[in-house]
């Protein structure tokens, strides 16, 4: 039983896709039986796709924008880069042949003893298998059945 | 600022968590945290469930394009 829960930007925001109601429960059950953890970068994400990228999915003002960020990030604790992160960060970047963006969140699931990863892009889910095992990586629908079998 | 949480538990209980070699205030404390923890994220995703949000579809594609493309 994993007890930290590393959030990528991709699952933070599709679990509130309406159409698809069992990723939002799940997620909810999840971020409520363990800590929640992400680099820094989650909050720069989730406020590109809520006020640029996505906008027009996200009705109202602004301000109503802003809540909409601040409730995703409510409860995430953000990792804050330093020198010896970020150089881990690169190294990581490096070996997997993945972008730096996606080693962050890899560098916090590993340097997390037993934490799970979620994230529904293939990419960095990938790569995060290979690194972490497969019981380790998961994304939305994983979980929902994972919520369904009483596992979270 | 911290504010004191206590309870009553019977002897027994206490005595079994302790047989067990665990502080049992520290089980508590662990299980207080816990439940405050699942009380916190029901409310959070019940805010979000009350926002107008009408997303479209899966985001994994922009910010797949942003981190490849930055």
């Amino acid at each position: 039983m994993t007890d930290v829960l590393v959030l990528d930007a991709s699952a933070a925001v599709d679990a509130m896709w309406r159409e698809r109601p069992h990723w939002g429960l799940a997620l909810a059950a999840l971020q409520g039986s363990r800590a929640t953890v992400a680099p820094s970068l989650l909050a720069h994400e989730i406020a590109h796709i809520v006020h640029v990228k996505r906008r027009r999915d996200f009705a109202g003002s602004t301000e109503d924008r802003s809540e909409v960020v601040a409730g995703i990030l409510d409860g995430v604790e953000l990792v804050e880069v330093d020198v010896t992160i970020a150089r881990r960060v690169g190294a990581l970047a490096e070996a997997e042949r993945i972008s730096g963006y996606d080693a962050a969140y890899l560098d916090v699931a590993e340097s997390r003893e037993g934490s799970m990863l979620l994230t529904q892009d293939g990419r960095l889910r990938a790569a995060a298998v290979g690194r972490l095992g497969p019981a380790r990586c998961i994304d939305l629908d994983e979980a929902a059945s994972r919520l369904a079998r009483g596992e979270v | 600022m911290t504010a004191r949480v206590q309870f009553r538990e019977d002897e027994a209980t206490v005595a079994f968590v302790a047989s067990l070699g665990l502080n049992p205030n520290e089980v508590a404390r662990e299980a207080f945290e816990r439940e405050v923890r699942r009380l916190r994220m029901r409310r959070k995703w019940e805010k979000l469930r009350s926002l107008d949000i009408r997303l479209t579809g899966s985001v994994v594609d922009d910010i797949r394009e942003m981190r490849d493309s930055r």
